[in-house]
């Protein structure tokens, strides 16, 4: 098991390696950074001087070399416009994000696991036809136009909650529902297929003749076989939350990683945009790992 | 008969509705009783309506499908009347079930102890040191060697036969006074099936429950029933006990279906059943077999022959072997 967690780990640091060259490439084909960084009354000599500066003058691949070479100690390099560690600008903004997501994780798994299970048990019924028009709703509406609709009834018509910043309870309430809604339309939909599958087993039969009442068979033996199904799913909604956030704190005005992004793309700040997009790879190659191992450890055939 | 039987059922009649909206029978009016500790064989192809008569006894037919008429006495208590509730307070207790393929009756995700624990607990009220052993004690009534440690494995790592085993263990479990086996063997080879055979016997013996067979062949009901039943495209074709059903088969079907088996040992070439059983939707007016028997004459086509007696305790519906009928038996 430890050999088969090292290989893993090999082959994430190489899709990360693999990730760095294609952004590091393609950030830099999308412009100049000194034309954003100077005043609009400039010569070529200090042009020539601030390129130097940022080392945007030696050849792309002695830039790549320095940059590998420096990740390797942990250094992201510096932020052009700011003047301060990629690291340190990450680190600020890291526990926005944090907070956004663990509360979009959170609202996904209390509304889609019992909304997902109890449509799969009374399947065709009321409850079921709701369930599985608002999944289907909430996976084809993107979040940065649901974003929208919600601070629209909620900030502008009702004035129940701020349409954006960052700070209390009443902040966080309307970015985590928008962020969570496609991970929990998504959670629905899969763990009703599986529990419908689960539920038309022989072992379920078995279950029901040995006279246990549905409410144990549901919660107990149907919802452990059929979470195996779901828990592959997480690894894809972690990758969901963060691509979402992206956008979700856009639209909100939230200070967090996402939002660093798309200002570090806006300034053609190469580090910032190569370190935010290190960090949400990795973050996704360790919630796969992380799904990974779990799934060895609550499904006894794969010990 | 002074004897109460364990399981009397009356007339049990079982439909299905169908995409038209018109009901089908599956299962017609059917009648047989089983005595304390006796063991009756339930014998037709896939589709006879076998299945279904088991899951409408122990309640768990699906939902379109439902009781249309009769009664199932379980020790004089109809069953039929009972709540969802009640029947569910029953099941595992004083009536189990095994069902047909071993390798997917155990849930592949808790082990043995966990699932076997459950009627234990349930229905014996058993904790602690007294469901360790009652644990133990019920792996080892069906032989399954090192028990104590196989409480705590996966299905996943037992054999076929093992697992077999198990679920009998697990439906027993609740000391049931009737259990119905659903084609146990089936999903077993001949060896495994041998001595499972063995086993179920050795446990009725040792705890006197009563046993309906479900099989599609005969000679697995041969060996562990007194009495046998055969069904035919949702109808009782014949019924008696084991020895005159094979000695002097009283029905066509019957008949084939003997033929249809090899002996060890003889070398007669075996006899298949033509064409098919009829199907479900279609309304026929004479015998249901008709089709598929060499000895049909007109009057089967055209009207429906009654399950009539055949000596003291023996019935068949069939024309050609009723006093004066044509087939020679």
């Amino acid at each position: 098991m430890f050999r088969a967690v090292l290989i893993r780990t090999g082959h994430a640091l190489l899709s990360m390696l693999a990730l760095l060259i294609i952004v590091f490439g393609l950030v830099r084909l999308t412009g100049d950074p000194v034309r954003y960084l100077l005043p609009v009354a400039r010569t070529p000599a200090q042009e020539q001087h601030l390129r130097e500066y940022l080392g945007l003058d030696k050849p792309l691949i002695v830039q790549f070399g320095t940059y590998v070479g420096n990740l390797a100690t942990g250094d992201l390099g510096q932020s052009f416009r700011m003047r301060m560690p990629v690291t340190e600008m990450i680190a600020q903004r890291l526990p926005a994000t944090i907070t956004m997501g663990a509360a979009a994780i959170l609202l996904t798994i209390l509304i889609g696991l019992p909304v997902g299970i109890y449509s799969a048990f009374w399947r065709g019924g009321i409850l079921d036809r709701i369930g599985r028009f608002l999944a289907a709703f909430g996976q084809s509406v993107p979040n940065f136009w649901m974003g929208y609709v919600l601070i629209l009834i909620f900030a502008v018509q009702l004035k129940w909650l701020p349409s954006g910043g960052y700070g209390t309870l009443g902040h966080l309430l309307l970015p985590a529902i928008t962020l969570s809604f496609h991970s929990t339309a998504g959670l629905v939909r899969l763990l009703r297929s599986s529990v419908i599958e689960v539920l038309n087993s022989d072992y379920i039969k078995f279950h029901r003749m040995k006279g246990l009442s549905e409410h144990v068979i549901l919660w107990k033996y149907a919802l452990r076989n059929a979470g195996l199904t779901a828990l592959s799913f997480a690894g894809m909604v972690v990758a969901a939350l963060f691509t979402g956030s992206v956008l979700v704190e856009t639209v909100f005005v939230w200070p967090g990683v996402g939002r660093l992004m798309i200002e570090g793309i806006q300034w053609r700040d190469f580090n910032v945009v190569q370190g935010v997009i290190l960090l949400f790879s990795a973050a996704y190659i360790c919630a796969n790992l992380l799904v990974d191992l779990l799934y060895i450890v609550l499904n006894p055939r794969l010990r | 008969m002074s004897v109460q039987p364990i399981l009397d059922v009356r007339g049990l009649t079982v439909s299905v509705e169908l995409p038209s909206g018109r009901r089908a029978k599956l299962v017609d009016d059917i009648d047989f009783s089983i005595p304390p500790g006796g063991a009756l064989g339930l014998v037709g192809e896939s589709g006879s309506g076998k299945t279904m008569t088991s899951l409408a006894i122990i309640g768990l037919l699906a939902p379109a499908t439902e009781v249309e008429a009769g009664e199932v006495l379980l020790e004089g208590e109809d069953l039929l009347k009972k709540s969802k509730h009640e029947l569910q307070k029953l099941r595992g207790k004083r009536m189990s079930m095994v069902l047909q393929d071993a390798l997917t009756a155990l849930d592949p995700s808790f082990t043995i102890r966990t699932q076997l624990a459950a009627p234990l607990r349930q229905h014996r009220g058993l904790r602690g040191a007294a469901l360790e052993k009652a644990l133990v004690d019920a792996l080892e009534r069906v032989h399954l060697p090192a028990s104590a440690e196989r409480l705590n494995q996966y299905p996943h790592q037992l054999s076929g036969g093992m697992r077999q085993r198990v679920t009998s263990a697990i439906a027993l479990a609740g000391e049931p006074t009737l259990l119905i086996a659903d084609e146990p063997t089936s999903a077993l080879d001949a060896t495994t099936q041998r001595h499972y055979l063995e086993l179920l016997k050795e446990l009725q013996a040792a705890t006197g429950f009563a046993l309906l067979l479900v099989a599609h062949d005969l000679y697995v009901v041969r060996d562990s029933c007194e009495r046998v039943m055969v069904m035919y495209s949702g109808q009782m074709v014949e019924d008696g006990p084991v020895a005159d059903v094979f000695s002097s088969p009283q029905h066509p079907y019957t008949r084939a279906l003997l033929g249809a088996i090899p002996e060890i040992g003889e070398s007669v070439a075996i006899e298949a059943i033509e064409g098919q059983p009829p199907d479900i939707t279609e309304e026929i007016a004479g015998c249901r077999f008709a089709a598929r028997c060499k000895f049909a004459r007109d009057i089967c086509r055209s009207s429906p022959p009654a399950l009539t007696p055949r000596g003291a305790d023996r019935r068949a519906r069939c024309f050609g072997t009723e006093p004066g009928g044509w087939i020679a038996t």
